[in-house]
């Protein structure tokens, strides 16, 4: 399996460093979850990070919720808003 | 048989510590902590996590100038609405400034600023808020303390191009609308704004990155459409540089100089992650950020040393730094 999932709170500074990305695939997602290349880098992250372990369909789950709430947001603004930004799409994790 | 010492000049040290990697590159220690021996390498320019933004601050863009350890950003949208709270940045946590720090004007979101320093920026043009004209041509000038209402510029400018300092800066395209975008450029001389006539851009555009200095200023990408266009300022008229990018984007942010910059992120989909250096001829794609990251604000001096902030969801209030090289300390290993 390429990639593991979780989720955990972005902290800010350190909470993943250059050495990071040059050492295992990482990606945010809303929700704060999170897919990690699945090497001893990455598993060594989470649980640097406390990261809270996820299936891919419970990760996906999650993302799609918050989505659908960007998208109920943005159906809300006026056209000036929908003029300068695209509407967000579902997509499916790495 | 050649030594460590009689190639080096000096024998291998042993430390209970690393050195920080920066210090020691090319360097080989044993660490007597933990029995290995180590050594400083040199590895590609990647992004990383910045001190998180006190205010979560989307449509950010031209809120920040700066360096990646000094750094200010101010404006954008929130939860709540527009904020006018400027925060400053150390290189490690941001701090929100007292009220006498605020932006004066009634509001800013998608607004263009120039380079600037943590103790001297510009912001200029914008949406003023959340209904017509949706565009202003406010300028607003900091200190390091306060922002001062300057000089307004001849034309309203959003989403535009920000280049130069608060002493000599300019603005370009943009749009004056909606609907329309202008390809004029105004200079400002730290009061004043003029119009430069011949100073066209080639493209009509908005939503595009822009960084440099008034007499040698780019921008690439924009809107309509994700573009992949490069045009390059003189001071006086515009280029349009052979160079395209690799991937079409909008709502970009980028830092550096004419010659050596960072594009990051942008909208639509894949340019939100991907990143693209220049070198002055051409673009090549480099390590991708960290979020799909799109409409942030961004700042830094060089291509090896900026700092992204905020931006449209999932961003909020992430920041994510680059840093090219990066210098990283490795066991060695012998089999």
């Amino acid at each position: 399996m390429a990639n593991t999932y979780c989720t955990a709170t972005n902290t800010g500074k350190g909470f993943f460093t250059h050495e990071d990305r040059n050492a295992f695939y990482l990606s945010g997602h809303a929700g704060d979850v999170w897919v990690v290349g699945n090497n001893a880098a990455g598993v060594s992250w989470i649980n640097r990070v406390s990261g809270t372990a996820k299936v891919k369909a419970d990760a996906q789950a999650i993302v799609d919720g918050k989505r659908e709430e960007e998208q109920v947001f943005y159906d809300a603004q006026d056209a000036e808003y929908k003029a300068a930004f695209p509407r967000p799409e579902l997509y499916i994790l790495p | 048989m050649a030594t460590y010492k009689g190639i080096q000049g000096y024998s291998v040290q042993k430390l209970a510590t690393d050195p920080t990697a920066t210090d020691s590159v090319g360097q080989l220690w044993y660490n007597s902590t933990t029995y290995d021996f180590k050594i400083s390498v040199e590895g590609a320019g990647a992004w990383a996590s910045g001190g998180n933004l006190n205010t979560v601050r989307t449509q950010a863009q031209g809120t920040g100038f700066g360096t990646q350890t000094a750094t200010i950003c101010a404006g954008g949208n929130t939860p709540a609405g527009i904020t006018l709270v400027t925060e400053s940045y150390d290189g490690t946590s941001w701090t929100n400034l007292a009220s006498p720090s605020n932006l004066t004007y009634t509001a800013y979101t998608r607004m263009t600023a120039a380079g600037g320093t943590q103790t001297a920026g510009l912001v200029f043009g914008g949406n003023p808020g959340v209904a017509p004209p949706w565009t202003t041509n406010d300028t607003e000038i900091w200190n390091g303390s306060t922002w001062t209402e300057t000089g307004d510029m001849n034309t309203t400018h959003r989403l535009a191009g920000g280049l130069g300092t608060s002493g000599a800066a300019a603005c370009c395209g943009g749009t004056v609308g909606p609907p329309g975008n202008t390809v004029e450029t105004e200079e400002f001389n730290g009061s004043t704004w003029a119009v430069i006539p011949g100073g066209n851009m080639a493209t009509s555009m908005h939503s595009f990155g822009s960084w440099g200095s008034q007499t040698a200023g780019i921008v690439a990408g924009g809107a309509p459409g994700g573009k992949t266009v490069t045009e390059l300022y003189n001071g006086a008229t515009w280029s349009t540089s052979p160079a395209v990018l690799n991937t079409g984007r909008t709502d970009c942010m980028g830092f550096g100089s004419s010659t050596a910059g960072i594009l990051g992120g942008g909208d639509p989909a894949p340019a939100q992650k991907l990143t693209e250096s220049f070198n002055g001829s051409a673009w090549t794609e480099v390590g991708d950020t960290v979020y799909s990251r799109y409409a942030s604000g961004g700042a830094g001096a060089s291509s090896s040393a900026g700092i992204l902030m905020g931006g449209n969801p999932p961003v909020g209030n992430n920041t994510e730094e680059w840093n090219d090289p990066v210098y990283t300390n490795k066991v060695v290993t012998v089999s």
